[in-house]
């Protein structure tokens, strides 16, 4: 097995783990979590493409992943202010 | 029983993707076409030239996108009192000795990202984490108060969009840099701001007090 299939095959079980997990559980922080392991795997699926077996690696995936993992932060730092939210006025 | 349908299903179409990845046949990616343009760019790392050069239209849109999140946490969060400081005689300690070796590293990161992994985002983030640092141990940072945070978060934006407009006055086109020396010194700019202005929103994002910077007043 390559490096780029090893990576790959990880890359997808996150994907997957994450992709049950926001299906699956009900509480919103899980979903949050799940929705995050669920992106690095698409992010870690972009860096093993870039893998070259006797070569640096293809810039444009990296600079793309970068771009994704600002992307993801921002994102749920509005989502867990969003749950903070639903739960400060479920309780009033 | 749903959920083990569910389940399958997942497993399956992940197996199936990984078939896909498998046999799908090796295409040359960008490294070409990025290796014969990047000496335009006068930075020498390739990831670097394609985030603030090649993809450039794309990073600027993805530091105003953290712009709108600190905005939309601002709109939406709860008032609630913050929490106590971590005020012992460790933390106050350890965050006195960290955040200088934090600024000079990222200032560091900063730099080197012309040439070897690093760069504004790198940058920012270790930024933001020193913030978060002098913040949980009780030093309320003035430039998160009032306007002075909401002008931070939003200068990297701003100063994306200036260099971008004022290229266009050598060059004639939106974010086209005019040359290798004038193309370094742009992009050094716009990542020194941007990185500043990324970690301000980070620890504003941390924080997520709403956007009056009254936090605890009125709390139910």
């Amino acid at each position: 097995m390559t490096s780029e299939a090893l990576y790959a095959a990880v890359a997808l079980a996150l994907f997957g783990l994450g992709w049950a997990g926001l299906l699956l559980k009900a509480a919103p922080l899980r979903k949050l979590i799940a929705l995050n392991v669920m992106s690095l795997g698409a992010l870690m699926l972009l860096v093993a493409f870039a893998w070259r077996p006797d070569a640096p690696p293809d810039p444009v995936p990296h600079a793309l992943a970068i771009t994704g993992i600002v992307v993801a932060v921002a994102a749920t730092a509005l989502g867990l202010v969003l749950i903070r939210r639903v739960r400060a006025d479920r309780d009033r | 029983m749903a959920a083990a349908f569910l389940g399958g299903f997942i497993a399956l179409a992940c197996l199936a993707l990984f078939a896909a990845v498998l046999v799908a046949p090796a295409a040359p990616g960008l490294e070409a076409a990025v290796a014969a343009a990047l000496p335009e760019t006068g930075v020498t790392n390739p990831v670097t030239g394609v985030l603030l050069d090649f993809r450039g239209y794309d990073t600027l849109l993805e530091v105003a996108v953290i712009a709108l999140a600190v905005i939309g946490a601002a709109a939406l969060a709860p008032r609630e009192t913050p929490p106590a400081p971590l005020a012992g005689p460790v933390a106050t300690a350890a965050a006195a000795v960290l955040a200088p070796a934090i600024v000079l590293f990222s200032g560091y990161l900063l730099w080197t990202g012309g040439a070897r992994p690093g760069g504004a985002f790198q940058a920012g983030a270790l930024l933001a984490g020193g913030l978060v640092l002098l913040e949980i141990t009780g030093s309320r940072p003035w430039w998160r108060r009032g306007l002075s945070g909401r002008l931070g978060a939003a200068a990297g934006t701003a100063a994306f969009l200036i260099a971008g407009l004022g290229v266009m006055a050598a060059t004639g086109r939106f974010l086209d840099y005019p040359g290798p020396d004038w193309g370094y010194a742009v992009i050094l700019a716009i990542e020194a701001v941007a990185a500043v202005s990324v970690a301000v929103a980070l620890s504003a994002l941390f924080a997520a007090e709403p956007g009056d910077g009254r936090p605890g007043e009125g709390a139910p």
